[in-house]
């Protein structure tokens, strides 16, 4: 049994992580080797060595600022779960105060977010908390819209049946509406979690921090502005690792969750 | 007299008269002046073509939907049949055409949720889900598992069961077994028959299944295709209890052929 379940591991890792990892290998080749034969110029495409080089010697400042952004994201992500579900919760009482609050709602997902960030360094002034604030706004609308779904579809037939037992509001609530919605929930805030490290790196692009602490976005504007193309290529591959780290938590939290409360959604 | 009614403690007669109902104020009453009775621990069938108001007749009944006009009661059917049922609502169980079992509770928790509902502490409502699980032949080790482990006809006893849990005084079905394979369905209509003869709920079965009807009822009651009118009252003469025997009587194969024509529109 045992054997046979550590067999079965193996293989999913095989089948999971080899491919994605073979073709980072062929592209990085494809990428140095056109380096090398075009002998493009460093600032315009590092070559992936040169990259690697400077992530080692810009290590101690990508891992600060790695883990600077990180705590933004998380912190924005949370904050967007926390209030999207309140939202959503809201939203789910009466037709009336959805049809009142979504345009709003709406205008969360459409608003450019490049042109309120300066607005809300203005209000909240530059640092830690505006870039949170950035992240919250980026990453509230799929919370909301997911949540709100959610407890909106309960099936109308398991509503009756819950009609015929007496139940109260809050019983029908809790015991039918909130445990068929975590799946959707969990469908949103998985969504939040990508966009919330998209949102913290633009409010850093406009909040900074400051020179003795920064985050990816001041980074990566930094490098930018200086040409200096292999730290840019750094920071965003460090973007990246960490959109797909708080990515995987949310999805890992997410799963426990359905595990628990919608094992058997069929 | 029988235990469920001894739990009980009081038993109850439906009496429905002049009844109407709309869903709305420009579409045809979905019931027309129907008169319909039930005497307590009466088991009494409701057959009629699909559309023609049966499932809405047991929703009013059940009191999930209003009458327009007329009068709908759930009477004590004491030795005062006149007077209404004291004490509260009489507790109506409702079994629905699909088990509709909430995906993420296990048997065990489904079973108890009319209970859990009513605010009967955990410790308290074990006994009578494990009881009702008996009841229905499901065994302990069933009820850990979740609704999607189970065939369709466990699902619907598991539907059963829950129903039974609350020791209801009025027990309503809607189709429980249409969906199911013919063998399937008269395994589970002798059980709900057997269960029936122990406990004397006060039953309405809506079918549109006539031999299902003759085999399970005191009476039948026809309806007409829409909008919704009573057809017919007919007396099943059968006394109980009654064996899977009965199926292949003479008199039986009679009577489904008398409840099939009225069915069709000829008369009783």
């Amino acid at each position: 049994m045992n054997r046979s379940k550590k067999k079965g591991l193996a293989a999913a890792l095989v089948r999971i992580v080899i491919p994605p990892l073979l073709l980072l290998v062929v592209m990085l080749a494809v990428w140095q080797a056109g380096v090398v034969l075009f002998e493009i110029k460093p600032y315009l495409v590092p070559s992936p060595w040169a990259v690697l080089q400077t992530t080692y010697e810009n290590a101690d400042k990508i891992v600060s600022a790695t883990s600077l952004t990180g705590r933004a994201a998380l912190l924005g992500f949370l904050c967007s779960c926390t209030a999207g579900l309140g939202v959503g919760f809201l939203f789910s009482q009466s037709v009336w105060i959805r049809n009142c609050g979504y345009p709003y709602a709406i205008f969360l997902q459409t608003v450019p977010i490049v042109a309120i960030a300066p607005l809300i360094i203005n209000w909240f002034g530059p640092g830690f908390h505006s870039v949170v604030i950035v992240s919250f706004i980026i990453s509230l609308f799929p919370m909301i819209t997911n949540a709100t779904t959610g407890l909106t579809s309960t099936p109308p037939q398991l509503l009756e049946l819950f009609r015929l037992q007496r139940a109260g509001p809050w019983q029908t609530m809790s015991k039918l509406r909130i445990p068929h919605a975590v799946g959707a929930m969990v469908t949103g805030a998985r969504t939040a979690s990508g966009l919330s490290v998209v949102g913290a790196i633009v409010g850093e692009f406009f909040a900074g921090y400051g020179a003795r602490q920064f985050g990816l976005g001041y980074l990566i504007r930094q490098s930018a502005e200086m040409l200096k193309t292999d730290l840019l290529f750094a920071s965003v591959g460090a973007s990246a690792v960490l959109g797909v780290v708080i990515f995987s938590l949310a999805s890992f939290v997410g799963y426990g969750l359905l595990a628990k409360w919608s094992l058997a959604h069929d | 007299m029988p235990a469920g009614a001894a739990q009980s403690g009081r038993r109850c007669a439906i009496r429905l008269s002049q009844v109407d109902v709309r869903f709305s104020k420009s579409d045809p009453p979905a019931l027309r002046d129907v008169d319909f009775s039930v005497d307590a621990g009466q088991f009494v069938a409701v057959l009629g073509p699909s559309g023609c108001g049966k499932s809405t007749l047991l929703r009013v009944v059940a009191g999930l939907l209003p009458a327009a006009s007329g009068e709908v009661l759930v009477e004590n059917g004491g030795a005062d049949q006149s007077e209404p049922v004291q004490g509260g609502p009489p507790k109506t169980a409702f079994v629905f055409q699909e088990p509709r079992l909430l995906p993420w509770r296990t048997v065990f928790d489904n079973v108890g949720l009319p209970l859990e509902l009513q605010g009967v502490s955990r410790r308290d409502r074990s006994e009578a889900i494990s009881e009702s699980l008996a009841l229905v032949g499901l065994s302990p080790n069933d009820a850990e598992k979740f609704p999607r482990m189970l065939s369709g006809g466990m699902k619907m006893r598991v539907s059963l069961a829950r129903a039974m849990v609350t020791r209801p005084e009025v027990l309503l079905l809607d189709e429980p077994f249409g969906a199911l394979d013919d063998m399937l369905r008269q395994q589970l209509n002798d059980d709900l028959l057997r269960l029936w003869r122990e406990h004397r709920w006060t039953t309405v079965f809506v079918t549109h299944n006539v031999s299902e009807a003759v085999f399970l009822s005191d009476v039948i009651y026809v309806m007409k295709s829409a909008p919704g009118e009573m057809a017919a009252r007919i007396e099943t003469p059968f006394p109980h209890p009654r064996s899977a025997d009965l199926r292949t009587t003479a008199a039986f194969a009679r009577q489904v052929g008398l409840v099939s024509r009225v069915l069709h529109g000829g008369k009783a």
